[in-house]
Order: structure tokens, then C-alpha cells, then sequence
């Protein structure tokens, strides 16, 4: 990148004069790019105010990629926005959007929307303070309402859908959940019934009473009447036993954070 | 004919609070004992003619002694009470004239009749009642004040009038008891790395006799009542004396003395090692294993006895509730079937709350609502599972021994009928399958992920855990089937089995497309829903009885 510089410098304007303070500056152009580009990743991105794409997978047009980027690099506003497709193997979609996410964002709020073509997943992770607006939650509820764009090959609109719930989200309009409330109902139905039941059946069963009111002691004589009492003799050791812990119940914990996240997905 | 005042020609009953015969027209009052001696030595039931004088009851004032005085107590009492029986349900009562007013406590039906013949025999001793008619409507009242869901026929008032008191027949048990064998264990020293323990032989001397375990004697008596309204408090028992009866019913024993031997033996060991458990445990700190511990006893004695019960019975579609009162104690024990009006409005507010707590909490996934329906099936399988077992054992009085012995002496010879029995390894596996799948499918999943529990793996073990339970439960279910008259514990479980099936086969298939998940869990959850309903039913059908027929009634001797 230097010698390009360099070469963009026409040769006619160095004069001897100058040529050692040209040099100086030469060589901490040459550091400082060095240095950029030493961090290049960490913050080109952030630098960035436009939505990235990644189509490393390439199932978008050029033209669809600008068409993303035209339409959701709004979502910089409020946090750093990726759109990353892979179709290589991985440890898993999540693990690869939290490897994204870490790399090039850093603790810098940002999210991401990984299309894994390889585990043919969806997923969207997001970091930092963009974890309280784009929850684990909202981003499986955006997945569930994407998922069939991407199970028909049709990426673009995947793409489009999830990032335009991603932007509402991001300016406080409500996701569309129509599955989740049915299925809350019907769970809430179903338990209720279940928990108002047990605790029914449960209330009525009657605590176990001796069958006799008597106690077996020499003072007692309501039942036992001839009862002489009970005497025992000192104890007789029949075995002797060591039971052997479990070693593994000790142990040490520590590590610490620095990094949260998480997310949400979906098989297409 | 009953009980007449000397004074007036009253009628004359037991008073609860006095302890005494009361006339209720003049109000006088005389102690049971005195009231009969003069009676019985006259043989005679005349008004004016009561022994006023001091007491004489005497031990030997019982129906079965065998003395003069026992046999003119005995045709006394033959000439006082009254042999009814119930034209609904055959059952057999004694009481004074005065009794008619009351139910048949069985079936609860209105129409006992006098019927032809002599009195049954009467016991040696009995409880008086303590525990006066309003006093038990009172502690009933209290008894199910917290029970959520009782059907409003069991707190009306009205309803609460027709508590019935009816002296049951019991036989009280006399055990000796031999030589002991009790094992303890202790730890005696504890260290991070292990536990010591030592095992011991307790050498506990407990000769002596056990007297007065009850059983009760009456074939028609459910066992299962007779053995929860315990325990009577035997220092209020008194000689038999048929003037206690008035203004109450009486049954009569039905069931063979030896029935209960080895109850009692059993009953007099298992008390002998909890004290012997109690008593070494505060002096040495040994903790006495009690299944390993017996104590040797040898039921030497009975004799029969009446106690005092208060019997409320509602007839419903052929099946009767029974609420029974200890007279003595007050104790109170009753069926409680559950009122589906009041249990639905119950489940919506439980519904709502639930709804709301998971729309803020929960993003339900396809694979967790699955899981959440086949744990809600298993859990429904095994609740139907135990309600139809207690319907089977009260259709055929399983666990009745009582009832089986009346029908056949053999049992009451063997008396082993409820012996303690420990499960066979097939039966422990099949008890604890379902536990077993799910740690199953915890670990595997651990294994193959790590730290973390794979979903999708556990949900496949509780899939297949839920299918063999339902499997199971259906078999099982399908058997009782053919001694039960019911037909609602099959649907409910085929309902259970039919949505366990539809989900765990979705669970297998994993489908990509969440419409056949969610489609697939919502109609596993409405069938639930519906299969709930008939196990609300079901459980109050293991509640309440079925109608006694006691028309083959044999009595014994």
C-alpha cells in the first residue's frame, strides 16, 4: 500500500532540499498506514457508517448487495450492522456470528445475520448495548418470520425482511409474534390446567396417621396395657464400612467476561 | 319399641354432651348403666320401672360373657333394638325406633324398613360418641373450609343434616411380641475423602403383649375408611350396653376374626421397630434401617368392639361420597370429588396468569412446545394411570380385605392378604422408566455436547420415554378395563397416547418447516386439553364408590 503512495507522487516535485524531511515524513506514512493497516479489521468496520456484506457464500446479486446496503445502513445509527453469508465449515453458525461479531466489532454494540449455506442456518447475533434492543428473543422471533424466504432460495428477500424487523426494531416498533401468542395460549392453557390439577389432587391427599393412638412406653398404657416397655443392650458392630467420596466435588472456578452476546437462529 | 322415660313415657336417647339417656319430652336424665341393669335383670321395658338406685354396671354385663346377667343383657338388647334394612342397597342396621330418621350410611338412601328376625350379635365393649351431631357437622365444616373445588352439595347446611351416627363394628388385636431383629447403621467418622459407617445389631428386649390394634369387622365397612378415621382412644371404651344405641344405628361384625391376624403382627412390629428406631437414635445416634428390622409377633386374643362414626353419604350417578366423623376424636375423613364448574373457572385464571408470565418471559421454540407436550403427556398418563388403579380397586375391593374375606373364608384363614411385598426388578424398571429415559437422554447429551444439554437430543429420549410410558399405561389400563364398568379412564389415556404419538412422531421426523412443528404441537395440545377434561372426570370417579349391594349379606357368629 506504501509503494502505491509512493507511486502516486510525481517525481518532478522532490527537491534536494527537502529530500530528507520528504523522507521523514516518507517513513511515518509508511508507519502510520502500517499501523492502520495492522488494526484494519478491528476498525474499518466501526469506522464504517453503511451496512457491511459479506456474500463470501455469494447468493446475492451485486445489485442486491447495494440494494441492502442502500436501504438498512440506517441501522448505524444505532449500532455497527453486518450481513455475512459462509459455505464453509464451521463451528457452528453461532460460534462463527460470535467469532464475526468479536473480531471486527470488538465490545462495540453491532449485529449480525449470518446466512451459514453449509448448516443451512440462520442466525443473528447481537453484542453489547444492541443485545437490549435486538433480544435473544426478538431475534428467533425475526428468524421464524424469515425462515421460509431462505428455505425457497430466495436470500435476497431474506435478507431484506430480517434487516427491515432490525430497523424497526432498532426505531421501537413491535416484531410481529402471531406463532408465539398462539403458542404462549396454548401452553398457558394446557399448564394452567395441569398446575390447577396437581395442586387440586395434591391439597386432598390426607397426611398418614398411626392406626394405633398408643406409644410404645413403659408410662403408656392406653394400648399397651401389659406392655412392660423395651430395654436395649449396648449396640453390636456387625460391619464396618468406608464409603468413598466423589473426588470430583471440589474444584476451583474463575475466568472472567468482558464480552456478552447472543442471539438467535433458524434451520432453512 | 325403644327407649322409654319412667317419668313420662317419653322417648329416651343417648345424650352426647351428658353422656347420659335423656328423655326428650321431661328432660330426665340417668346413666346408661344404671338405665339397663334394672331393665335387663326384669327383661323387662317398662315405663316407670328404671333402676334409680347407685350403679352396678359390672364387667360381666356383656352381651357374649355367658353369665345370667350377660344373657338377659343380651335378650335385652334383642328386645330393644330393632333390625332395619335397606330396601335400596340390602344393607343390615340395628337401632331403636327412634333411629328411622336417618340414611342408610352406605348408599345413603331414605328407605330403611324393619325387617323380620332378632338382633345380630352385639359386642363386648364399645366407644360411646363424644361427638354430638352439630359438633360434627361443625368440624366437617372446618375440615373442608380450604378445599378448593368441593361440590356446593357438601357445604350446604341442609345437606350436612343428614349425618348419620352408626356404632361400626371393629376387632381389637392382642399381640405378643418375641425376639427382635434390628439393624442400625452410624457414621462414625467422616473425613473429605470418605464416610466410616458402621452397621450394627440392635439387641432390643420387647416381650411383652401389644394390645388392642383395631381392624374393623363390618364386610360392607370399607377398609380404607376404617383404617383412616383411626385411631379411637381405647380409655374412653366401655361394656356394651345397648341403651348407648339409642338414637343411633349399629352394624354388625360380617367379617371372620382371623382376617386381620397378620395385620395386626405386622402393624404391632412396625410400631415396636419406629419406637425402637426413636429410642436409639437419641441415645446412640444409629439410624435403624426399618426395612431390615422386624420384631416377631404372635396375635394371641381379640375381641369385638363398636366404635362411634358419623357417616354423611350423597348418592351421584351410582356412585356414592362418603364423609365419615370420628365420634371420638372429631376426626374427619371424606371423599372429596371435585366440582368441574368451579376447577374450570380455576384453570382460566390460572391460564391467563401463565399467558401473561410467558409472553414476557418465553419465546416458545417448535422443539421446546413439543417437549412441553410430551412431559405434559407423560405427566397426564401417570395421574390417569393412578386414578384408574384406584377406581379398578374399589370396583373389585382390591385392597379391600375385609370384603374379600366375608366372601371367602379361605382369605380370612390365610389372612395375607395385604402383605408387604417389595417389586420385582421388571416392576422397579417400569416404575421409574420415564426418569430413567430423561437422566438417560441429560447424559448422553452432555457427553456428546459437552457442558452444555443438546435440546434436540433430550427431546428425542423424551419422545421415546413418553411413547413406551403411554404404551405402558395403555396396557395396564386396558386390563382393569375389563373389571370396570367405566369406559372414560381408556379414552382419556388413547386421547393422551393419540398426542404423545402425533408429537414424538414430529420430534423424529424434525421437519424444517415450523408449520407441521407448530401444527403438530398445537394439535397435541388441544387433544391434551380435551383428554384433561375426562381426567378431571376420571379422578372424581376415583373419588367417590361405587353403590354397595349388600343384598347377599351373611353375618358372623
Amino acid at each position: 500500500m506504501s509503494n502505491r503512495m509512493y507511486t502516486l507522487t510525481r517525481p518532478n516535485m522532490i527537491n534536494r532540499r527537502t529530500g530528507t524531511d520528504l523522507l521523514k515524513k516518507s517513513l511515518l506514512l509508511v508507519l502510520g498506514v502500517l499501523i492502520i493497516c495492522t488494526f484494519l479489521p478491528a476498525v474499518s468496520v466501526l469506522a464504517a457508517n453503511q451496512l457491511v456484506v459479506e456474500d463470501d457464500a455469494d447468493i446475492l446479486t451485486p445489485d442486491e448487495e447495494a440494494r441492502l446496503i442502500r436501504d438498512y445502513s440506517a441501522i448505524t445509527e444505532y449500532m455497527g450492522a453486518a450481513f455475512v453469508t459462509t459455505d464453509v465449515a464451521s463451528a457452528g453458525t453461532s460460534a462463527f456470528a460470535e467469532d464475526y461479531a468479536i473480531s471486527h466489532y470488538g465490545n462495540s454494540p453491532a449485529v449480525i445475520f449470518v446466512i451459514d449455506m453449509y448448516d443451512r442456518e440462520l442466525y443473528i447475533y447481537s453484542n453489547g448495548t444492541a443485545l437490549k434492543t435486538i433480544t435473544r428473543a426478538d431475534a428467533r422471533a425475526i428468524t421464524d418470520n424469515v425462515y421460509k424466504s431462505a428455505s425457497r432460495g430466495d436470500y435476497y428477500e431474506c435478507a431484506d425482511r430480517t434487516f427491515s424487523q432490525i430497523l424497526g426494531k432498532c426505531r421501537g416498533e413491535r416484531l410481529a409474534r402471531p406463532v408465539k401468542h398462539i403458542t404462549n395460549a396454548l401452553i398457558a392453557v394446557l399448564c394452567g390446567i395441569l398446575l390447577n390439577y396437581y395442586l387440586t389432587v395434591y391439597s386432598r391427599i390426607p397426611d398418614p396417621e398411626p392406626r394405633t393412638k398408643g406409644e410404645v412406653n413403659v408410662s403408656v398404657t392406653r394400648q399397651m396395657a401389659s406392655m412392660p416397655g423395651i430395654s436395649l443392650a449396648l449396640p453390636i458392630v456387625l460391619s464396618s464400612v468406608k464409603h468413598y467420596k466423589n473426588r470430583s466435588s471440589g474444584g476451583s472456578g474463575g475466568g472472567g467476561g468482558g464480552h456478552s452476546g447472543g442471539g438467535g437462529g433458524h434451520g432453512f | 319399641m325403644g327407649f322409654r322415660c319412667a317419668n313420662c313415657g317419653g322417648n329416651i336417647l343417648f345424650d352426647v354432651d351428658s353422656q347420659s339417656m335423656k328423655c326428650q319430652h321431661c328432660g330426665t336424665m340417668i346413666s346408661p348403666d344404671e338405665f339397663e341393669v334394672k331393665n335387663s335383670s326384669t327383661g323387662e321395658n317398662v315405663p316407670g320401672e328404671y333402676f334409680s338406685g347407685p350403679g352396678q354396671a359390672g364387667e360381666s354385663m356383656t352381651a357374649s360373657a355367658g353369665s345370667a346377667e350377660g344373657t338377659s343383657a343380651a335378650n335385652y338388647a334383642g328386645s330393644v333394638l330393632t333390625l332395619f334394612t335397606c330396601s335400596s342397597c340390602g344393607a343390615e342396621l340395628q337401632g331403636t325406633e327412634d333411629s328411622q330418621v336417618g340414611f342408610c350410611p352406605y348408599c345413603g338412601g331414605q328407605s330403611l324398613l324393619k325387617a323380620p328376625g332378632g338382633s345380630r350379635a352385639m359386642p363386648e365393649r364399645l366407644i360411646p360418641f363424644q361427638v354430638s351431631k352439630d359438633r360434627c357437622r361443625e368440624l366437617f365444616q372446618n375440615h373442608t373450609k380450604k378445599v378448593r373445588y368441593l361440590p356446593k352439595i357438601l357445604r350446604d347446611a341442609s345437606h350436612l343434616q343428614n349425618f348419620t351416627g352408626i356404632y361400626m363394628p371393629y376387632y381389637e388385636y392382642d399381640v405378643e411380641m418375641g425376639a427382635s431383629s434390628i439393624v442400625g447403621t452410624k457414621v462414625v467418622e467422616s473425613t473429605p475423602r470418605y464416610d466410616k459407617i458402621n452397621t450394627y445389631r440392635i439387641d432390643a428386649s420387647v416381650n411383652g403383649q401389644y394390645c388392642g390394634v383395631p381392624y374393623d369387622a363390618s364386610q360392607y365397612y370399607d377398609d380404607e375408611i376404617a383404617a383412616r378415621i383411626l385411631p379411637f382412644d381405647m380409655k374412653k371404651e366401655r361394656p356394651f350396653r345397648a341403651a348407648y344405641l339409642s338414637g343411633f344405628y349399629a352394624d354388625a361384625s360380617s367379617v371372620p376374626a382371623e382376617t386381620y391376624y397378620r395385620d395386626a403382627e405386622e402393624t404391632a412390629s412396625d410400631d415396636i421397630v419406629a419406637e425402637v428406631a426413636r429410642k436409639v437414635k437419641m441415645q446412640d445416634g444409629i439410624t435403624v434401617e426399618k426395612n431390615s428390622s422386624h420384631v416377631e409377633a404372635h396375635t394371641r386374643s381379640h375381641h369385638s368392639t363398636m366404635f362411634p362414626l358419623w357417616f354423611l353419604t350423597w348418592r351421584k350417578n351410582n356412585r356414592v361420597v362418603y364423609a365419615v366423623v370420628n365420634g371420638e376424636s372429631g376426626k374427619v375423613v371424606s371423599d372429596l370429588p371435585v366440582d368441574m364448574r368451579s376447577f374450570s373457572l380455576g384453570c382460566a385464571a390460572f391460564a391467563v396468569i401463565l399467558f401473561l408470565i410467558l409472553e414476557l418471559l418465553f419465546q416458545p421454540t417448535p422443539l421446546i412446545t413439543s417437549m412441553v407436550s410430551l412431559v405434559a403427556g407423560i405427566l397426564m398418563a401417570a395421574s390417569i394411570n393412578s386414578s384408574t388403579k384406584r377406581i379398578f380397586e374399589k370396583e373389585t375391593h382390591a385392597n379391600d380385605k375385609g370384603w374379600t374375606a366375608g366372601k371367602d373364608p379361605k382369605i380370612a384363614k390365610e389372612g395375607s392378604a395385604t402383605r408387604k411385598r417389595y417389586p420385582t426388578v421388571a416392576e422397579w424398571l417400569r416404575k421409574h422408566l420415564t426418569s430413567f429415559l430423561f437422566v438417560l437422554a441429560i447424559s448422553i447429551s452432555v457427553l456428546i455436547n459437552g457442558s452444555a444439554v443438546n435440546l434436540p437430543i433430550v427431546s428425542v429420549f423424551i419422545a421415546l420415554g413418553a411413547v413406551l410410558y403411554l404404551f405402558i399405561t395403555v396396557r395396564k389400563i386396558l386390563g382393569w378395563q375389563k373389571s370396570m364398568p367405566q369406559r372414560r379412564p381408556l379414552a382419556a389415556i388413547l386421547l393422551v397416547a393419540a398426542a404423545v404419538i402425533i408429537n414424538a412422531a414430529i420430534v423424529f421426523i424434525s421437519p424444517v418447516n415450523d408449520a407441521w412443528y407448530y401444527m403438530g404441537d398445537a394439535a397435541c395440545i388441544l387433544i391434551l386439553i380435551i383428554a384433561a377434561a375426562i381426567m378431571l372426570q376420571v379422578y372424581n370417579i376415583s373419588t367417590t364408590r361405587p353403590l354397595p349391594r349388600l343384598f347377599d349379606r351373611k353375618e358372623v357368629q
